[in-house]
């Protein structure tokens, strides 16, 4: 399973979003589910499933599925295709 | 100051300036002074009709919201307001028990009313918003001192609200002003909903003091949120527990918000080391954090912690705020909680007429005299401090909302045996029936129309339930589940 596949297994499970959603245009506040308690449940997710902990400005600026992408691959070395 | 049929409003304006602002909207910047509110909430409140009448508010944290409700408020109407996030077939339950001949709310609100089986008879679009007039007639038997109907329950399925009288709201605000020496330079940013108890607090106790209450629908997740605290000056933020979790894992502490002087608790128990942290880190850039303690029944606020007397009475939810007197109802079973333990009692200007369930309710008039029974257990120290220890009722809080354990639990007995209790800001239901899959499909179904976040909502097959001697579900035995989880 590469990186990309476990972000999105992970934002698809925490934003109970179907299987053939397209994660390129969910947004905190734009999608339904993701409000901020699924915001402080994502971030936790994220931090468990790569083992990794985010900073404070990055937990307010992951805030899109472009953003989440940028964040992993720039500030914590993920290999993120996206 | 005139507004409806020239008689002076109920005065919960009455001590801004002309010239100040009341409001500013966080989206634009621009100002609404307390001349213009005026001015535009008597608008409001003469498009309802020279008579006495119920607007149905669905609120959203916005200018639109905010000039409604003072405008019905001030204009001696009664409004009861509504989570615009609730589903439109649960805002259409509540119109059906109350009736209300006019509902105001976001542009589409009138098209999903009427998608929703609500008779509509006229839309009109209002100050970016919309004004329903429904088929219900206008004439309709209020109590005369009924002036404001909020929900009871964070869970917005339920249509049980509580009625309060103007009294009842100015006297909370001004208690309010004088304990959090309240001035018009405050300038608070609305970070709670308005339809939550709380969140409508902080705008009546700023518009009562003459403040400028900064008008923001962002969460402090949103970038935006900040930008707007730094731009419009704001002193202070209030939150639930939950925000205070978010504040912290977004490093608040190191944020430069020179304007910030008052950070404001409520809404359940902050855990002992964020409110050390925030209540020392307050104090360190010379500002106050307050810990208090509330009830929509008691309007909203009863008691605080004055900011001095921390650390010293850390745990504490406080003295009763002025005008209010807290007092402990002690019985022979304390509930396992010790001697001096008992039920809470509050008496102040601000404990509700009494609840409604629907449109009949709204002519009763005080029904509590200004007694409330809290339902949480509780002592007072020496000092007079109160000291939570848990609730009589099976009430839990969830992410702030307030969710009725055993209501839910009535769900789940419909389909076989089952107990409901709560753990940190989750409810756990155990189940003798079903599937592993049709508890998970329940556990959603129950979690959206209830309104609490799927993620807090778990729900678990068990062989069976534990009960008592007496036959009755074993709680303490089941929340023993919950904890070794």
């Amino acid at each position: 399973m590469t990186d990309t596949d476990r972000l999105d297994d992970t934002l698809r499970s925490v934003l109970m979003l179907p299987a053939d959603a397209d994660l390129a245009t969910v947004a905190y506040g734009g999608t339904e589910t993701w409000d901020s308690v699924a915001h402080m449940q994502l971030v936790l997710a994220i931090e468990e499933t790569f083992g990794i902990t985010l900073a404070a400005d990055d937990v307010v600026a992951m805030s899109d599925y472009p953003a989440a992408t940028r964040i992993l691959r720039d500030h914590h070395g993920l290999a993120l295709d996206r | 100051m005139t507004l409806r049929n020239g008689r002076p409003g109920r005065g919960l304006l009455s001590r801004g300036a002309p010239d100040r602002p009341a409001l500013i909207d966080a989206s634009t910047g621009a100002a609404v002074s307390y001349g213009d509110l005026r001015a535009r909430g008597g608008a409001w409140s003469a498009r309802l009709g020279p008579a006495r009448t119920l607007l149905l508010l669905v609120c959203r944290n916005d200018l639109f919201t905010t000039v409604a409700y003072a405008g019905a408020f001030e204009g001696d109407h009664a409004v009861a307001l509504l989570d615009s996030q609730a589903s439109g077939p649960s805002t259409a339950g509540v119109v059906a028990a109350y009736r209300p001949p006019w509902i105001a709310g976001p542009i589409g609100l009138g098209e999903q009313l009427a998608d929703n089986a609500v008779p509509v008879a006229s839309v009109e679009v209002v100050e970016g918003g919309e004004l329903v007039r429904t088929g219900y007639p206008a004439e309709l038997d209020l109590h005369p001192d009924l002036a404001v109907l909020l929900a009871t329950s964070g869970t917005t399925g339920s249509r049980k609200f509580v009625r309060l009288s103007a009294a009842n709201v100015l006297s909370n605000a001004r208690s309010i002003v004088d304990y959090l020496g309240l001035s018009p330079d405050e300038r608070p940013i609305t970070s709670l909903p308005l339809h939550y108890s709380f969140g409508l607090s902080v705008l009546n106790s700023h518009l009562a003091a003459g403040a400028t209450v900064v008008v923001s629908a962002a969460s402090v997740l949103e970038p935006t949120f900040w930008t707007t605290f730094r731009e419009q000056g704001c002193t202070s933020l209030a939150g639930v527990p939950f925000t205070f979790q978010m504040l912290e894992r977004i490093g608040f502490r190191e944020m430069d918000l020179p304007s910030l002087g008052t950070l404001q608790q409520a809404g359940g128990a902050l855990d002992r080391r964020l409110t050390e942290l925030y209540s020392s880190h307050m104090a360190d850039r010379g500002g106050r954090f307050f810990v208090m303690y509330g009830q929509t029944e008691a309007t909203a606020r009863m008691a605080y912690v004055p900011p001095d007397r921390m650390p010293e009475k850390l745990g504490s939810a406080g003295i009763a705020i002025p005008g209010g007197r807290l007092r402990i109802e002690t019985t022979s079973d304390d509930g396992g909680h010790g001697a001096g333990s008992g039920e809470v009692v509050y008496e102040g200007p601000n404990v509700m007429m009494g609840y409604a369930s629907e449109r009949d309710d709204l002519v009763l008039g005080d029904e509590l005299n200004g007694v409330l029974r809290t339902g949480d257990l509780g002592y007072l120290d020496d000092d007079g401090f109160l000291f939570l220890v848990g609730r009589s009722k099976r009430i839990a809080k969830v992410f702030g909302l307030r969710v009725n354990l055993d209501e839910l639990e009535a769900v789940l007995r419909r389909h076989g045996p089952a107990a409901v209790v709560a753990g940190q800001d989750s409810i756990w239901g155990f189940c003798e029936f079903g599937t592993d899959e049709s508890v998970a499909a329940l556990a959603l179904a129950v979690a959206r129309d209830s309104k609490i976040h799927h993620g807090a909502v778990r729900f678990r097959r068990v062989a069976a339930i534990p009960t008592t001697s007496s036959g009755k579900v074993d709680y303490r035995q089941v929340e023993r589940w919950v904890s070794s989880k």
